[in-house]
């Protein structure tokens, strides 16, 4: 991260440029916003301040991200209903495809594009044109989050109504499920995220809770064969890192476990190991770098830096160097 | 001024009585989500002592995107492509977080539609053209699990000159469905709105 501690780049949206075409006057406000922001971007590192601004994409409500192997944004758009590709440092659309239904999961494997698809209830593997190819067997009634080892070529996929993480290989054969044991501790209740520790070869999981009572929000840690490792509690630890609307969840070669908190607008930085809290990125608010009902959050591991999906103000956060000490 | 002392005592008393009364109105939330999370005793800028965009994320963070319910839904805005300017009305211009209320034909809304205006308490919306209205959404039970006229846009159903459904009470420049005579009434009636006009979808077809 940069000195002052906080640095966050914003990708502003251009609504419905990928579904329905954007309007001339929403688009000529749009580059119009653009231009101050740059202008307002170059004054601000002149001036040392703490954020800048990219280029203008799509995006309308982006949920899931993911880093392809070429370094590109892989973002799901749930009310585009579209699936959009971005240039990691300027913002700019690669490529985008339509989804025919409410895509939230997004994963890259292989030249191929994995999406969890709210209204269909499965997973539908893409082709680097989005061009369809086939499902992932069975059914799953809110497919939220999708992860793949790509060593191994296996996909993991939060079914958040199931309470399960349920397991396939690449070609859509289904394996089995996660918890492999269900004690009330490794249980889940209603999990939404999900990331790898490919080093250590765990499965790191959100899980909701239930919010009304009776099992507090927390994130859950298994084995590849869904063995229950440790938990890191929402309501345990120092008041500024509890949490209960957690989301997104990425793991860093340190083990470090980052997890959104979708309601208080925050980036959460654990040590996956102890459970302790080390930092925390962002805020609540719409200013840049502030995050509204931020919704999942992706690593880069050469650069460090941490991307989040901005859901309400239609845009991919950027906090350069975050996932540095 | 010992009558104003004595009346801070008693409201500091009655509160914490309300907290051991009531637990689980506040212990359901985590400590970080106490009342002060939704409602701001200094400075606050919306209605009811309520930071508004904080109340959309509580409300979106189970109903929103990659949220646990399975009532999903999204703020009601217009289309892109609308000849009007756009608008943006959020979850508590429809909703009241706390409760279903009585509308005025003695039922219960549903899906705690409708909001306090007034002392009687009765669902009414204040809506952008015309003032604070009357809003019915229930279902009578005609149909089993379905629900009637009266719940989306009643199309005056019941005569008496008023047009109170859920999505036209409001509604004054659509094509179907104003809130007054003009325009049409029979577009798709007695069908439920939303399964073309999707919450999730912004209401936007």
């Amino acid at each position: 991260m940069r000195a002052d501690g906080f640095a966050a780049l914003r990708f502003r949206h251009c609504r419905g440029a990928v579904g329905r075409r954007a309007g001339r006057r929403g688009c000529r406000a749009g580059c119009l916003r653009v231009m101050v922001a740059a202008a307002v971007s170059v004054l601000g590192s002149v001036l040392g301040t703490r954020w800048a601004i990219a280029q203008a994409s799509v995006l309308q409500s982006p949920v899931r991200i993911a880093l392809a192997p070429s370094g590109n944004l892989l973002v799901s758009d749930y009310l585009e209903r579209a699936i959009v590709t971005l240039e990691q440092r300027t913002g700019e659309v690669v490529r985008a495809f339509p989804v025919a239904g409410r895509p939230l999961g997004i994963a890259w494997y292989r030249g191929r594009f994995y999406v969890g698809n709210e209204a269909t209830a499965r997973v539908e593997v893409y082709d680097r044109m989005g061009g369809f190819l086939y499902a992932l067997e069975g059914t799953i009634a809110q497919p939220n989050d999708i992860a793949v080892d790509n060593r191994r070529g296996v996909v993991f996929v939060t079914a958040t109504q199931e309470g399960t993480v349920e397991v396939f290989d690449a070609h859509g054969a289904y394996l089995y499920a996660i918890p492999a044991v269900t004690t009330d501790e490794a249980r889940l209740v209603r999990p939404t995220g999900i990331a790898l520790d490919r080093e250590r070869e765990q499965v790191i999981v959100s899980d909701f809770g239930d919010p009304a009572g009776g099992r507090e929000a927390r994130v859950q840690i298994y084995d590849y064969a869904g063995n229950y490792v440790r938990g890191i509690s929402g309501e345990a630890g120092t008041s500024e890192f509890q949490f209960s609307r957690p989301q997104g969840v990425a793991v860093d070669g340190a083990g470090r476990v980052f997890v959104v908190d979708s309601l208080l607008g925050q980036v959460l930085v654990f040590d996956g190991a102890t459970g302790a809290g080390l930092k925390i990125l962002g805020s609540f608010g719409t200013e840049p770098g502030q995050l509204f009902l931020p919704l999942d959050v992706a690593l880069d591991a050469g650069s460090g830096d941490v991307f989040v999906t901005n859901n309400r103000l239609g845009r991919v956060e950027v906090f350069r160097g975050g996932a540095g000490q | 001024m010992k009558a104003r002392f004595l009346f801070l005592v008693v409201r500091v008393l009655a509160a914490v009585g309300g907290v051991s009364l009531w637990p689980r109105s506040v212990s359901a939330l985590n400590p970080n989500h106490q009342c002060a999370f939704c409602h701001n005793v200094h400075g606050a800028t919306g209605p009811a002592l309520t930071r508004e965009p904080v109340t959309e994320a509580l409300c979106l963070s189970c109903h929103g995107p990659g949220g646990i319910s399975v009532l999903k839904a999204d703020v009601h805005k217009n289309s892109d492509r609308s000849q009007y300017p756009p608008f943006r009305i959020s979850c508590r211009g429809c909703h009241d977080a706390h409760k279903d209320r009585q509308n005025w034909l003695v039922g219960t809304n549903l899906e705690l539609v409708g909001t306090k205006q007034d002392s009687t308490g009765i669902a009414r919306i204040l809506t952008p053209n015309s003032g604070v209205r009357e809003v019915v959404f229930e279902s009578r039970g005609r149909d089993v699990g379905e629900p009637t006229l009266h719940s989306f846009a009643d199309a005056d159903e019941d005569g008496n000159g008023y047009y109170d459904g859920v999505c036209e009470t409001c509604h004054t420049l659509t094509k179907h469905h104003r809130n007054n005579p003009s325009g049409g009434h029979a577009h798709n009636r007695g069908r439920t709105c939303v399964l073309c006009h999707e919450h999730v979808m912004n209401f936007i077809p």
